[in-house]
């Protein structure tokens, strides 16, 4: 392959920029599919449309990643960010699939509030990815990420513990959501990876 | 549910007893001959409250022998122990009398239907029946088409005859597990049947909630029976 020599650097920032808020409305959109769970407003189709979208942004990105032979900042680094933004949408979507694969019957409280904390880390990583270029306001959205992250945590561990707070409740209850919180607290861990891939850049650059 | 209301023509305070059972949701059918109420109880009617007077051992009997599941209660215009008495020993599922308020009496009629229903897999709740061997639901003969689970979940509260269940409890006794915590299917269900309820009653049956407990079944008067419950108990 060859490696062109005139940079093409800012595709690079738009194409971050585009896959930040490819996954603000994924997140935006799972927030919505649980919260009005079963009679959801949004399919599981619109999900995984906006997840292949998600994948064609990453593959656009590494193809560029490829082909040029001047980058912004490190190989490397690209790449892990390119690759934690898509393991995002990735995990939003399955933690959406396993609603309708594991014929969930009802919501769990639990699984609004982790998508509530999941949006706004989403939010404030797109927000991130927005000031990739000038790299100056990035920081403030990062530390807000990790802020979700930790919260997130708490919240997922709750969540497991009331599955098992009981022995009488099914163990089938205790599959479906023991998944489906874990998808959930991947696509935060995904976000504060790229978050800290994020800072890293940051830390290089500056 | 339809009951039956079996008294003679000429009976003082034969009014207010039917009066208080429709109030409070039943549909009653006054009738003045034994014969009439055999026929209608074969035809489908839930339950029989008659004078004792014209409801007597033969009749009780036949009763017991050709529709089983069908509860046959007395009534009678003034308490009097011994006369209760006697009527139980005779057969009758309960005895009603004139001093009885109307909340009593639809408890008491509640608690015949339960007990005598136990045996078969019916459900009454006013004009709601719910036929679980059958999975099916009406109100006022006409069916409500609902899921399985919407119906299980209804036929908790239709069984609770107007007292609260905790959400726990309506879990565990439709899904057959304990509820998880944070677990809100229960309300999704009640939500659904709601939205159900309201237009196949016309808003007569409605699932209250209370907040930080769990729901209960109520049966709505129509203002109209208000009234007439108000005219008879004023004279």
């Amino acid at each position: 392959m060859r490696l062109a020599l005139i940079p093409r650097t800012t595709e690079f920032y738009e194409l971050f920029t585009a896959a930040g808020e490819n996954a603000l409305v994924t997140a935006r959109k799972a927030e919505e599919r649980f919260r009005t769970y079963p009679e959801s407003t949004v399919s599981q189709e619109e999900i995984k449309a906006l997840e292949n979208e998600g994948d064609d942004l990453t593959r656009q990105t590494i193809e560029l990643l490829n082909t040029q032979y001047i980058t912004p900042f490190d190989r490397e680094d690209i790449y892990e960010l390119a690759k934690a933004i898509d393991d995002v949408v990735d995990f939003i979507e399955n933690a959406s699939d396993l609603l309708g694969l594991y014929r969930v019957e009802g919501p769990m409280e639990q699984a609004h509030e982790q998508c509530r904390v999941l949006v706004e880390a989403v939010e404030n990583l797109s927000g991130a990815l927005t000031e990739l270029r000038g790299l100056r306001g990035a920081e403030r959205y990062l530390v807000e990420v990790k802020r979700r992250e930790d919260e997130g945590d708490r919240i997922v561990r709750d969540a497991i513990a009331a599955l098992f707070e009981n022995d009488g409740v099914s163990p089938l209850t205790v599959i479906r959501w023991k998944d489906i919180f874990e998808a959930l607290e991947d696509a935060l861990d995904s976000c504060e990876t790229a978050a800290n891939v994020l800072g890293n850049i940051v830390v290089k650059n500056a | 549910m339809e009951l039956l209301f079996l008294a003679g023509d000429q009976d003082s305070g034969a009014d207010r007893i039917p009066a208080a059972l429709q109030g409070a949701g039943y549909r009653v059918r006054r009738i003045s001959r034994p014969a009439e109420a055999e026929h209608l109880l074969h035809a489908g009617a839930d339950a029989l409250v008659a004078d004792p007077a014209l409801a007597d051992a033969d009749l009780l009997a036949r009763l017991r022998r050709d529709c089983p599941g069908r509860a046959v209660i007395a009534w009678i215009a003034q308490p009097a122990t011994d006369w209760t008495a006697d009527l139980l020993e005779a057969g009758f599922e309960d005895v009603l009398d004139g001093a009885m308020g109307p909340r009593e009496l639809a408890a008491r009629v509640a608690a015949v239907a339960r007990r005598t229903e136990s045996a078969s897999s019916t459900v009454a709740f006013g004009l709601l029946d719910i036929d679980d061997d059958a999975g099916e639901a009406w109100w006022s003969g006409e069916r409500i088409r609902l899921t399985r689970r919407e119906r299980q979940v209804l036929q908790v509260l239709a069984d609770s005859a107007g007292r609260t269940v905790r959400r726990e409890r309506l879990y565990r006794q439709v899904w057959g597990y304990a509820m998880a915590r944070g677990d809100r299917s229960v309300d999704v269900n009640v939500r659904r049947l709601r939205a159900k309820l309201g237009s196949a009653t016309a808003g007569r049956l409605e699932i209250v909630t209370e907040q930080g407990v769990g729901y209960r079944l109520e049966l709505v008067a129509d203002s109209q029976e208000v009234s007439e419950i108000a005219a008879v108990t004023s004279l």
